[in-house]
């Protein structure tokens, strides 16, 4: 864990890229691949714009949460 | 509590970057995979074998021969079990999966890869056409699309990370040199391949009215390496999730087609193993589906009339066909299409820089392993001649490390049956499915052409 801007999607509230969110909102992802596989990088899920994007994008409407949140929303909890 | 972005920017402790080298099913694929080897390694140095551990199945004809082998080995299919527990387990743990929930239903999927071991071993298999991995692919499709899979078995059901350990494990089977050799015609090979039909997918889609990124998934997923090769492509381009979701159904769908199809065909031609191979290797859409594919058609060699080269060619020229020729080429594909996404195609309100990082960072690490073990047994056997290798270091290092790939394969090829529901395919709509099918056509004669004509010398060598 460490401090890094909240800039991008790795730390909006809006993005989600743990694995098994992603193996579960993606049916059969995990037949042939996996979202534990090196290839997918940290790319995840945008709940805003429905997309799959790199962790590292941006957009004008980053949802910026408090750490914990954070934490919380990566791994599928709804913000509280 | 949140707030909007452009508001004040407050620094939040979040994810670091993460520890991608046990994070990721590729470094523990080579952290198991290597790990073995090394082991087999100093036993070998020490005289002795890691072959009383990497119990397999023998020939057999009646059950009473069954019977015997068990009653013999109990022990050693005890401890055998034990050792993917703890390797596996450890891997699955360290991925977030509960151990207790993966060893549970791991213990039932080793057992159940067992009984395919056993019975691709019948001496009658053959003639019924038995082959484990299509008997298991069949097998785990028929449980999953009818009774279902109870939950509490799914933990155990990782497709890629078996099959990356299995990859990692045949590295130890095939000889630097014959990397060297055969690699840079795999290369070629696929590269002529891969641009044909990622092009034939990509434009026919785009003619077809389809948003470019959708076609970019697509092609990419048909061209490169399947639902890998979609989701890297897709996340770098920034697809929408439904095009993700159609680009996973016509891979998989379409990849378990070819899986039976093309060593069905191959063997009606009577194509040696390796030839067949790399058209497999070609023409297949990933690897787990193809490696069923190819070790399907190994099991023919000797087996079915007509079909000659040696068993273990067929999956040697996949691996260097798909492994070396097109996966190891994702992070490429990648970079350049999310750079031409980022400055030709339509704006999606998402901004993301490319970085030639991306090539790095999406490489299937998993292919480290395979050619360090490759260089690792490359490198024991070189004071050996022929005849000593055939005596020694064949039966007491690299065959028990070929028993572990069979097992680490089966686990696989299970799973993706008992993984693939085809109730829960997208809507993939009829012009992306005429957009891949069409695509799929083009590539599977074009590899044909390739593996039976351009470069057919090449792959038969590979086979004796």
């Amino acid at each position: 864990m460490s401090a890094e801007p909240i800039a991008s999607c790795r730390g909006c509230g809006h993005f989600r890229n743990a694995a098994p969110l992603l193996e579960a909102a993606l049916p059969n992802l995990n037949s042939l691949s996996s979202a534990h596989a090196a290839v997918r990088a940290d790319d995840g899920l945008c709940a805003v714009h429905d997309r799959y994007v790199r962790a590292v994008s941006v957009c004008d409407r980053l949802l910026i949460v408090p750490a914990q949140d954070f934490l919380a929303l990566r791994d599928g909890t709804p913000l509280r | 509590m949140a707030h909007i972005a452009g508001q004040s920017a407050p620094r939040v402790t979040a994810a670091a970057a993460p520890r991608q080298f046990l994070r990721t099913e590729d470094w523990w694929a080579i952290w198991i995979g290597l790990g073995l080897i090394g082991s087999a390694a100093v036993l070998f140095a020490a005289g002795g074998s890691l072959k009383w551990l990497a119990v397999a199945p023998q020939k057999w004809s009646q059950w009473s021969d069954l019977a015997g082998q068990f009653h013999l080995n109990g022990l050693r299919y005890a401890s055998l079990w034990l050792l993917w527990s703890t390797l596996f387990g450890a891997g699955a743990l360290a991925l977030g999966i509960e151990l207790t929930a993966f060893l549970r239903a791991f213990a039932v999927l080793f057992a159940v890869s067992a009984a395919l071991y056993v019975l691709g071993l019948w001496d009658q298999a053959a003639h019924y056409n038995l082959e484990p991995p299509l008997v298991a692919l069949a097998v785990g499709l028929a449980v999953s699309n009818t009774v279902g899979v109870p939950r509490w078995l799914e933990p155990a059901l990782r497709v890629e990370f078996f099959i990356k350990t299995g990859i990692v494990l045949l590295g130890a089977s095939l000889p630097l040199t014959l990397l060297l050799w055969a690699g840079p015609v795999a290369m070629l090979q696929a590269a002529i391949v891969s641009l044909v039909t990622f092009g034939v997918i990509y434009f026919c889609a785009v003619r077809l009215g389809l948003d470019r990124r959708l076609a970019a998934t697509l092609g990419t997923g048909g061209a490169v390496c399947g639902v890998s090769g979609a989701i890297a492509v897709g996340g770098a381009v920034g697809a929408k999730r439904q095009d993700i979701s159609i680009a996973i159904a016509l891979v998989v769908g379409w990849a378990i087609v070819m899986i039976f199809l093309l060593p069905l065909a191959a063997r009606a031609l009577h194509l040696p193993t390796g030839v067949a191979g790399a058209w497999i290797g070609t023409s297949e859409f990933a690897d787990a589906a193809g490696l069923a594919a190819a070790q399907a058609y190994g099991g023919y060699a000797g087996h079915v009339p007509g079909i000659g080269g040696q068993a273990d060619a067929a999956v040697a020229a996949f691996t260097l066909m798909k492994v070396i020729g097109r996966d190891v080429w994702i992070g490429v594909w990648a970079f350049v299409l999310s750079l031409v996404a980022t400055t030709r195609w339509e704006n999606t309100g998402i901004r993301s820089a490319p970085s030639g990082s991306e090539i790095w960072r999406r490489f299937p690490k998993f292919v480290l392993g395979f050619l360090l073990a490759s260089v690792l047994i490359t490198l024991i056997s070189r004071g050996y001649s022929y005849a000593e290798y055939k005596k020694d270091v064949l039966p007491n290092l690299v065959a028990p490390l070929q028993a572990l790939r069979t097992w680490a394969f089966t686990f696989a090829f299970l799973s993706i049956g008992l993984t693939t529901r085809l109730r829960e395919f997208a809507a993939v709509g009829v012009r992306p499915f005429a957009a891949f099918t069409l695509g799929v056509l083009v590539n599977v004669i074009l590899g044909f052409v390739l593996s039976t004509q351009v470069f057919a010398g090449f792959w038969e060598r590979l086979g004796q």
